[in-house]
């Protein structure tokens, strides 16, 4: 969001007007729906199995 | 440009704050919500009196920031680590095997997406993009307290020196290469963990090996201690000296894993430009004085760009301004009046 030369504005048309929350809401939704289907197809187990194990690669003995 | 005298308004006759009080007690704020978060997030305290780390349901979640999941006190997991592990699994060489408990031949994807890591990245993103980085992140913490032991002037670097905004592509290429593509195709090496990664370094593996090599620990069948220095190998030394690195470049320059580095930082960055909160600039009040872009230490031109990507929303720029042209929030952002050469498309 650069200032327009001609305008010397910063105000995106796009971005802050029209779709000022179309946008963020949008992904909001893709997120949640994202985790849900992310928990049902037992990822959050691949996170949790890593997190409670000592990651020798995170700690520089792997 | 602002100075000790400067005032907010100077016809209101109460007594009136200068702009140098208004950017100290900003700061203040904000080095307590990130001292306050980073305790929360890591209080398991018996991690750190016996060499181990949390177990229990909370790491299931992950933290905003980038917090090591193998910290002592860590209470969640690390959205980076975690989308590595989850990308880990991957086989690319086949995509059907036989389950071994079941005996059914199975097929699972060639590769994962990682849905839970993503879906969890992209909503905080969408709902504050890097605000996470001035607040809720303990490596921007301990960078920011790096940042102020004092150094002579001729040794502190500012932002804007030759190749630093060539830099700052680095942390995309990191996200890309490290973080997504070699643990995508080379399972099971977390590369980023592996071979860059300084906070897991100092906030996983120096607490974890001196508490194991001196309270004793389960290798040497001495203590509970997971791990001590006696395991230490050439990538613990590789990655003692990024981490070496990164405390000296922290205390010369302002925040340079966050500029370089940091694959969180570069995804959250993304978001600046279409998250709910953002920042805009006032037009009607900004007179484009600069002294917004000039206390920056992440190098942004606040009143040209008010949504970059490197903008980490720390709100030092908005103390600053002594117009109060810069506004933040979840708000509308306000139309300027069309000008005259809009009105008729000059
Ligand atoms: S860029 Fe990375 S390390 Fe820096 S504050 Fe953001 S998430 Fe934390
Ligand atoms: S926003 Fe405008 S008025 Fe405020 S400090 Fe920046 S340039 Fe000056
Ligand atoms: S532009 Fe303002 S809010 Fe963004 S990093 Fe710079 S001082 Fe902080």
């Amino acid at each position: 969001m650069k200032k327009n030369s001609k305008t010397n504005s910063t105000y995106n048309h796009i971005l802050d007007g029209k779709f000022r929350f179309v946008l963020p809401i949008l992904l909001i939704v893709f997120a949640i729906g994202f985790i849900a289907y992310g928990i049902h197809d037992g990822e959050i187990t691949a996170v949790f199995n890593k997190a409670i194990n000592l990651c020798r690669e995170c700690v520089g003995i792997g | 440009m602002e100075t000790k005298n400067d005032t907010l308004n100077s016809s209101n006759a109460k007594p009136k704050r200068t702009i140098m009080q208004i950017r100290k007690r900003t700061e203040r704020i904000r080095l307590a919500i990130q001292a306050a978060f980073s305790i929360l997030t890591n209080s398991y305290v018996v991690g750190f009196i016996r060499g181990t780390i949390y177990k229990g349901p909370l790491k299931q979640i992950c933290v905003p920031g980038m917090n090591c999941y193998s910290c002592p006190g860590a209470l969640g997991a690390c959205p980076i680590g975690a989308l590595q592990a989850v990308l880990n699994q991957s086989d690319y060489t086949k995509g059907v095997w036989t389950d071994q408990a079941s005996g059914f031949t199975v097929t699972k994807p060639l590769y994962y997406f990682a849905f839970y890591v993503i879906g969890f990245i992209m909503l905080l993103g969408a709902v504050c993009g890097r605000f996470i980085c001035a607040f809720l992140c303990p490596f921007g913490l301990i960078q920011d307290l790096l940042h102020k032991i004092p150094l002579p002037k001729k040794l502190k670097i500012k932002p804007g020196f030759k190749g630093d905004k060539q830099l700052r592509y680095l942390k995309y290429v990191i996200l890309v290469v490290m973080v997504i593509v070699l643990p995508l195709l080379y399972a099971p090496d977390p590369f980023f963990c592996k071979y860059i990664c300084p906070s897991g370094m100092l906030l996983g593996g120096i607490p974890l090996m001196t508490v194991g090599s001196l309270g004793g620990n389960i290798a040497a069948g001495t203590g509970v201690g997971i791990t001590s220095w006696a395991e230490a190998g050439s990538t613990t030394w590789l990655k003692l000296s990024i981490l070496a690195v990164t405390i000296i470049l922290s205390i010369m320059m302002y925040r340079p894993f966050c500029k370089y580095i940091c694959p969180l930082g570069a995804i959250y960055s993304f978001f600046n430009k279409v998250s709910l909160y953002r920042y805009s600039i006032d037009e009607s009040k900004c007179t484009d004085c600069g002294a917004c872009s000039k206390v920056c230490k992440m190098g942004v031109d606040m009143h040209k760009t008010p949504n970059s990507l490197e903008c980490i929303r720390c709100g030092d720029c908005k103390a600053a301004c002594p117009h109060q042209a810069i506004c933040s929030g979840f708000k509308t952002i306000k139309r300027p009046a069309i000008t005259e050469a809009e009105k008729y498309g000059q």
